[in-house]
């Protein structure tokens, strides 16, 4: 029998703690077992190296995102050789061939009519001239009125658009970012 | 369903392949889960070998992940292989509850974590797996505390498996000159360890990884207690056959542990595959080896005697004795 194994990609702007280990060790234990029974394996994972929190990192730490991300994946490999995990393939997702994979699947995905285009109102920095994801927008919680980030109040929990933060700023320059009209691809969902 | 990060070129990521959307990115949560995809092409890449039998209806998939993966895994994973056409959508969700540190929620930022470059460079890897999988948070959140892994690897890991090895493997080396008797096994034993593979099998492969650590550690015990019954420091003196079947039957308990503990302890195992001299370690019962004098004297003199004896003797109070490099003889991983 072929049995496929796949393990969560650990994101790579921080070590490695006991809870991840504690969730990643049982595709080991089924890879060997498996391998040993007789069967064909294919136990693969990788380092998530793309989005926002290693850049933000990135930025703080005045090094580029591609150095954060090396540093984490070469510690999680360590780590992963140390613990026994016999990975077939241990990868990334900054790696070239990733996004050709991605990339591929995505525009299959638009020729089986899977998405559609749409035309949203989003956060724009006209200092930085250029729209900011959820995380680049900080202000007021329209909600609770206390400090939060354009994605989520920390304190009350409430999910947020970051338009809809009260008195705005750009994380990266402080300005008070506006709306603009953007095109996006999304999701349709009833044609699954 | 927003598929792609409102962003521009100066975030990371993989660029929607659209004209005039270069400067966007797809959405991390799609693009991290074609993860699993393309890794797979990477993997058939680079050793020349076919993906594909991995990619249809018929594969066993297991996802092992935090429980907060869980809406990732079971929805936007299986909506875009079935969108792109791809077979073999995941067929076993294994997720586990939280872990806590002495009784505490996990925090990284306020560094509230055990972090695992610090406790691989002082403990045991197989002390870690094992107080991992018998402490799995599988129904319920679990809790670590460094009383309760040095407790949990001195009476178990070592006292219970540890000892039963080493007081079988002394007894062969003191009595009988390192060379393992050729007596007689009881086939209720046989049948007793035909239906350890199959337990533990079976459990493996439900995700019940616990319950088979737990299945196997109890007839550790059983083992232990065979040995007290059997007293074969009487039996050498009152009866030789009854000695020999008794060693031949624990160094069988022994060889057999091996193998189905090998996903689990997978260090450990090694160790005792080279002392006995199996060839490889298989999911299957096997008989008790038998090895020429010669064999089984060199190992046990170098192997058992030096590093063997260290590896399952280690104190966790002196970490530093673990620095021995164990070679995993068994997988090749490609770390790129």
């Amino acid at each position: 029998m072929n049995i496929f194994i796949g393990g969560a990609w650990p994101y790579a702007n921080g070590s490695l703690h006991l809870g991840h280990i504690s969730s990643l060790l049982s595709g080991d234990i089924l890879a060997r077992y498996y391998r040993a029974k007789g069967d064909e394996v294919l136990y693969v994972s990788g380092s998530d190296c793309n989005g926002t929190p290693i850049s933000i990192r990135a930025r703080q730490e005045g090094v580029t995102p591609r150095e954060i991300a090396n540093k984490f994946h070469r510690e999680f490999c360590h780590c992963f050789e140390k613990l026994g995990f016999t990975y077939d393939l241990y990868t990334r997702t900054d790696d070239l061939h990733h996004h050709e994979i991605v990339q591929k699947i995505f525009q299959k995905l638009l020729a089986n009519n899977k998405i559609y285009k749409k035309t949203v109102e989003q956060a724009y920095c006209s200092t930085c001239t250029q729209f900011l994801p959820d995380r680049y927008v900080e202000g007021t919680c329209p909600h609770c009125g206390k400090d939060a980030r354009g994605d989520q109040c920390d304190e009350c929990a409430t999910i947020l658009d970051p338009l809809d933060l009260l008195t705005k700023r750009c994380k990266i320059c402080g300005d008070e970012p506006a709306g603009k009209d953007t095109e996006h691809f999304y999701w349709s969902e009833h044609t699954c | 369903m927003s598929l792609q990060e409102k962003t521009q070129s100066t975030f990371i990521g993989v660029n929607i392949p659209v004209k005039g959307f270069e400067d966007k990115k797809i959405y991390v949560w799609i693009e991290a889960v074609t993860g699993y995809f393309s890794a797979s092409k990477k993997w058939a890449l680079e050793t020349g070998k076919d993906d594909s039998s991995f990619w249809n209806a018929q594969t066993k998939s297991y996802y092992l992940h935090g429980k907060d993966n869980i809406p990732f895994h079971t929805v936007i994973w299986p909506a875009i292989l079935l969108g792109a056409g791809i077979e073999g959508a995941p067929t076993h969700i294994v997720s586990n509850e939280y872990i806590t540190v002495e009784k505490k929620k996990l925090s990284t930022s306020k560094n509230w974590a055990v972090w695992v470059p610090d406790i691989i460079e002082r403990y045991h890897p197989d002390s870690i797996r094992y107080f991992l999988t018998i402490n799995a948070p599988e129904e319920r959140d679990c809790d670590f505390s460094w009383r309760e892994f040095i407790y949990s690897h001195n009476s178990e890991l070592l006292g219970a498996y540890g000892n039963f090895v080493n007081r079988s493997l002394k007894f062969i080396e003191k009595y009988y000159d390192g060379s393992i008797p050729n007596g007689v096994i009881d086939d209720s034993w046989k049948n007793e360890i035909e239906q350890l593979y199959r337990k533990v099998g079976t459990l493996i492969e439900e995700a019940h990884f616990k319950r088979a650590i737990e299945t196997i550690f109890s007839f550790v015990r059983t083992a232990n207690k065979y040995f007290d019954q059997r007293k074969p420091w009487i039996q050498i003196k009152e009866s030789q056959v009854d000695c020999n079947n008794t060693l031949t039957t624990c160094i069988y308990f022994i060889a057999n542990l091996a193998q189905v503990l090998q996903p689990f302890l997978p260090f450990s195992s090694e160790k005792v595959a080279q002392v006995l001299c199996l060839p490889q370690l298989v999911w299957a019962p096997i008989h008790a080896p038998e090895g020429t004098l010669n064999q089984i004297v060199r190992y046990l003199r170098e192997l058992i005697l030096t590093e063997y004896k260290r590896n399952l003797s280690f104190s966790l109070l002196s970490p530093n004795r673990y620095s021995i490099q164990v070679e995993n003889l068994f997988h090749q991983t490609f770390f790129t």
